[in-house]
């Protein structure tokens, strides 16, 4: 890739408005409420310190780290192997899914991305499927995702629909097929449609599966954990229907401890979707009879060793800096031309494997700095870009524009010497046109006015008399400084008439305000709030009994009339098709995020909560915890079982919002969640 | 107290007006400024292309031109930001760089002003540029300074914190994307219909401004956030 490719992208991204109008209403969208998330956290920065700290110390222990890991991982059953490039990568887990079978179910990795997986499982003759919605959507377009946690944010409901119309039988409303425009409620309508109709055609391929391949949010070291984040539960199902699991993820995933977890998990989801959890965080440590881990290099364990850039490796790939980017919103993700868009990718793809074809893309940047107040890791990203700029400078790898700066400072080193330059301008201006490189700039912008004296030139000739005397009006035009070239057929008139004030009402753009601190409620209310907001429209119930009896009758009342297999009691067997109820314990209820904490024996007990339209949690109030640090580091205290353990955080039903940012409720998962507390002992099985 | 004023290349160059407004305002405020001639240019251009080494010889410079004085203060933040948050890297931690001020900061961080007495009619919608609000962090001075003054609305939109795309060298190396970005930058300005375009950067005005030439407009008239200060109300 050169210079020329990426500005040619970059061009006909911006003349797709469309395609801008789309990125910047959903990145702006999650901005906003971010935003207001964020104003509700009061330990936010210190949040943001201690992620950088941690994921810094663990580039710096990575070979103890990743030994450990290995020797956790392989103690449990597993295979690990670390991939030095792409291409090895990509032929490892093609070998690994094509011994499991034909059929391989993929949630979204964007290490996958990075190696080309797909085409290498299709060359292997595997049939693949995407999972995440957004993903399978761009897999179907025949096109890469174009952004890290927003795959299709570049295609609209309509693009979808189309996408959509001879696969899973959907018809398309007469305004598509107009190619028209329709309100936000139909459009949003239309979304739904479209996410459930993808539920029942992935359902499919999920029960036909023979590999599931996942990628890793992160690695845990000292417990040999796989942590996999999500909303739609595709991850779940992908991880605990098919037979073989493969993980693919790069090496810089690796963290030291499960403590650590209460805070990246409390950042990423935030920061990735504005959500204070997401739906689904799965923490395998268990004993999977086959559990492939694939780890890519790639140039990462070189950047680690890099002082000035290994930073970039503290990434969580939550996508913040692609929302907060304005080159990102005006060009979309497709136009960087590598698996990471965005500030991240613009400066870790010109230093990860054949990193040259990237050099272009740290010099595409206005270093506004939105990125570096947006990542949650603390990374100074315009900072990195940069430095960056300087090393491909000074490498030769960059050099447009370098000879004109030279000249420039040569005469900036000479007071008389610019003078006389800056001076120039005035006589050269209506010639500049003439020039290529100021041509780029007057092809859209007029040049600045030329005004008749530099101030240093005024200065010189004018200091020891008053200022003072002549304050310039700003609403009229100074005659030594001439004003912009007026507009076709404006009198000069219109320009020097001062505007009068108005008194007109301005919408004032309230910043949304922050949650209330207030008295902090009891946790168990706090859970209960926060796990009813989950469902906006009665997919979540909460109930409490004082009496078990009562309890007993409530869930008798809610069962009446179901046929017995269409209830899954704990500990039974799942028939691996959906039923109407699954039920289950659990193991914490978490009230800051009413997040229901799940402590599984193993994959196939995943399922009760997951294969079903209502996932019922049965629980003793005793188990609420206020918020995810505690869980986290309560769990981490506790020793696992020689047989491994597997953890899975629910926070509501399963949700997705990759069309149009339109929440739709169910994804892949259950439908609706009630959670029944009883204060005294509840014996399930009953 | 020795006030430098430091008058960055384009504004002396494109906007003048910008600095004789400077001078104009601090004067009024009974500070008297004094402008060494031997000061060039803080480096920033040649820094953001990736050239260090030149950027490190312009740097040295400014330090030595204004190494006399007890402040600087220069009407751009984006030039203040370069001093003050990258010099250390470029020529170690100096005392130069902790005392230079961008001329809102200084008003109103250091002479504990905020009604510097200037009057304006009319809507206007504030650009503080991207390295004095998140370099500098130091949005503020420039807002309470611009709401304090008569007869002038301060409107908030959408876009206030969104960058206008100039980005020195980007503006050429890929105009696209840095007129796409004006061009979004100035959407909810045009729609709150504001009289007046201030900013605390010449670079970020003569950008959107050449862009709302190229488009016909009269309005809104671009201002550096000096010459909305030194406004002594309307002029006819």
């Amino acid at each position: 890739m050169t210079a020329g490719n990426l500005r040619r992208r970059a061009r006909a991204a911006v003349a797709d408005r469309g395609l801008g109008d789309k990125v910047h209403r959903a990145t702006l969208r999650t901005v906003e409420k971010r935003a207001h998330l964020v104003a509700g956290i009061p330990d936010w920065e210190e949040l943001r310190r201690r992620a950088r700290a941690l994921r810094l110390e663990a580039l710096d222990r990575h070979d103890e780290l990743l030994a450990t890991f290995r020797r956790t991982l392989e103690a449990r059953g597993a295979t690990v192997t670390l991939a030095g490039t792409p291409e090895e990568a990509a032929a490892l887990v093609a070998r690994l899914a094509r011994e499991a079978g034909r059929r391989a179910v993929k949630s979204k990795s964007m290490t996958s991305e990075e190696i080309g997986l797909n085409a290498a499982l299709e060359a292997a003759g595997l049939e693949v499927t995407e999972t995440d919605l957004g993903e399978w959507i761009v897999q179907l377009a025949g096109q890469p995702p174009s952004h890290i946690t927003a795959p299709a944010i570049h295609l609209g409901v309509e693009d979808v629909a189309r996408l959509l119309r001879d696969r899973a039988g959907v018809e398309l409303p007469a305004w598509v097929e107009r190619d028209g425009t329709a309100p936000p409620a139909e459009r949003e309508a239309l979304a739904r449609e479209l996410s459930l109709a993808a539920r029942r055609i992935l359902r499919e391929r999920f029960l036909a599966a023979e590999v599931g391949i996942t990628g890793a949010n992160f690695l845990v070291a000292e417990s040999g954990t796989i942590v996999l984040v999500e909303n739609e539960g595709n991850i779940r199902l992908t991880t605990c229907l098919p037979r073989r699991h493969v993980v693919l993820a790069g090496i810089d995933k690796l963290i030291a401890r499960d403590e650590d977890l209460g805070v990246l998990l409390r950042l990423l989801p935030v920061s990735a979707t504005a959500q204070r959890q997401s739906g689904y965080v799965s923490l395998l440590a268990d004993r999977h009879p086959d559990l492939h881990v694939v780890l890519l290099d790639n140039g990462r364990r070189r950047l680690m060793d890099d002082p000035e850039q290994r930073d970039l490796l503290a990434c969580i790939r939550c996508g913040a800096c692609l929302n907060a980017c304005p080159v990102y919103r005006c060009i979309g993700g497709h136009a960087y031309g590598g698996a990471y868009p965005g500030p991240l990718g613009a400066a870790l793809l010109p230093q990860l494997g054949g990193g040259g074809r990237f050099s272009d893309l740290p010099f595409a940047s206005s270093l506004c700095g939105a990125c570096t107040d947006a990542c949650p890791a603390g990374i100074p990203l315009h900072e990195r870009l940069l430095q960056l700029r300087a090393r491909l400078v000074r490498a030769g790898a960059a050099r447009e524009l370098g000879t004109t700066l030279r000249a420039a400072t040569r005469a900036m080193h000479d007071p008389r010497r610019l003078r006389r330059a800056l001076r120039l301008y005035r006589l050269g201006r209506p010639l500049l046109g003439l020039l290529p490189l100021a041509r780029r700039w007057s092809r859209s912008r007029a040049f600045p006015p030329a005004p008749r004296r530099t101030f240093h030139d005024e200065w010189a000739d004018a200091r020891g008399r008053s200022h003072g005397n002549t304050p310039p009006s700003p609403p009229r035009t100074p005659a030594h400084d001439p004003a912009p070239p007026p507009a076709p057929g404006a009198s000069p008139q219109q320009h020097s008439s001062p505007p009068s004030p108005s008194n007109r009402d301005v919408p004032a753009h309230d910043p949304a305000p922050p949650s209330a601190p207030g008295p902090s409620p009891q946790d168990l209310d706090l859970f209960a709030l926060r796990f009813r907001e989950l469902g906006p429209a009665g997919e979540t119930e909460f109930h409490r009994f004082a009496r078990a009896p009562d309890a007993r009758a409530f869930l008798r009342d809610l069962f009446a009339g179901i046929p017995a297999d269409e209830v899954v009691r704990p500990e039974a067997p799942h028939p691996r098709r959906e039923v109407r109820f699954g039920v289950t314990g659990a193991d914490a209820l978490i009230a800051e995020t009413g997040t229901v904490a799940l402590s599984l024996a193993d994959r196939a007990a995943a399922l009760a909560s997951l294969l079903v339209d209502t996932h019922v949690v049965l629980a003793h109030p005793s188990l609420v915890l206020p918020d995810l640090a505690t869980y986290h580091a309560r769990r981490a205290a506790r020793p696992a079982a020689p047989g491994g353990r597997l953890d899975i955080l629910v926070t509501g039903p399963s949700r997705t919002a990759d069309i149009e940012k339109t929440l739709v409720i169910p994804a892949h998962g259950p439908r609706r969640m009630i959670v029944v507390l009883c204060d005294e002992p509840l014996d399930p099985a009953t | 107290m020795r006030v430098g004023l430091f008058v960055p290349c384009f504004v002396d160059a494109f906007r003048p007006r910008a600095a004789r407004a400077t001078v104009e305002l601090l004067e009024r405020l009974g500070v008297q400024v004094e402008f060494p001639a031997a000061q060039t240019c803080c480096g920033q251009p040649q820094f953001n292309a990736g050239l260090v080494e030149e950027a490190r010889e312009l740097a040295g410079r400014f330090c030595r031109v204004f190494e006399p004085y007890d402040a600087v203060v220069a009407p751009s933040g984006s030039c203040v930001a370069m001093v003050r948050h990258h010099y250390a890297a470029l020529v170690g931690t100096t005392p130069v760089a902790a005392r230079t001020f961008e001329l809102c900061e200084f008003l109103v961080e250091r002479l504990g002003v905020v009604d510097v007495g200037a009057r304006l009619p009319g809507r206007a919608a504030l650009h503080v540029g991207c390295h004095q609000r998140r370099e500098l962090r130091a949005a503020g001075p420039a807002e309470r300074l611009v709401d304090a003054v008569q007869d002038l609305e301060r409107v908030r939109v959408a876009s206030d914190e969104w960058c206008c795309g100039f980005g020195g060298t980007f503006s050429v190396k890929f105009p696209e994307i840095s007129t796409e970005m004006g061009r979004r930058k100035l959407e909810p300005i045009r729609a709150a219909e504001v009289d007046w375009l201030v900013s605390t950067d010449v670079s970020c005005l003569l950008h959107l401004e050449g862009l709302l030439a190229r488009e016909g407009r009269d309005r809104p008239r671009a201002l550096h956030v000096a010459e909305v200060l030194a406004a002594r109300g309307a002029a006819p």
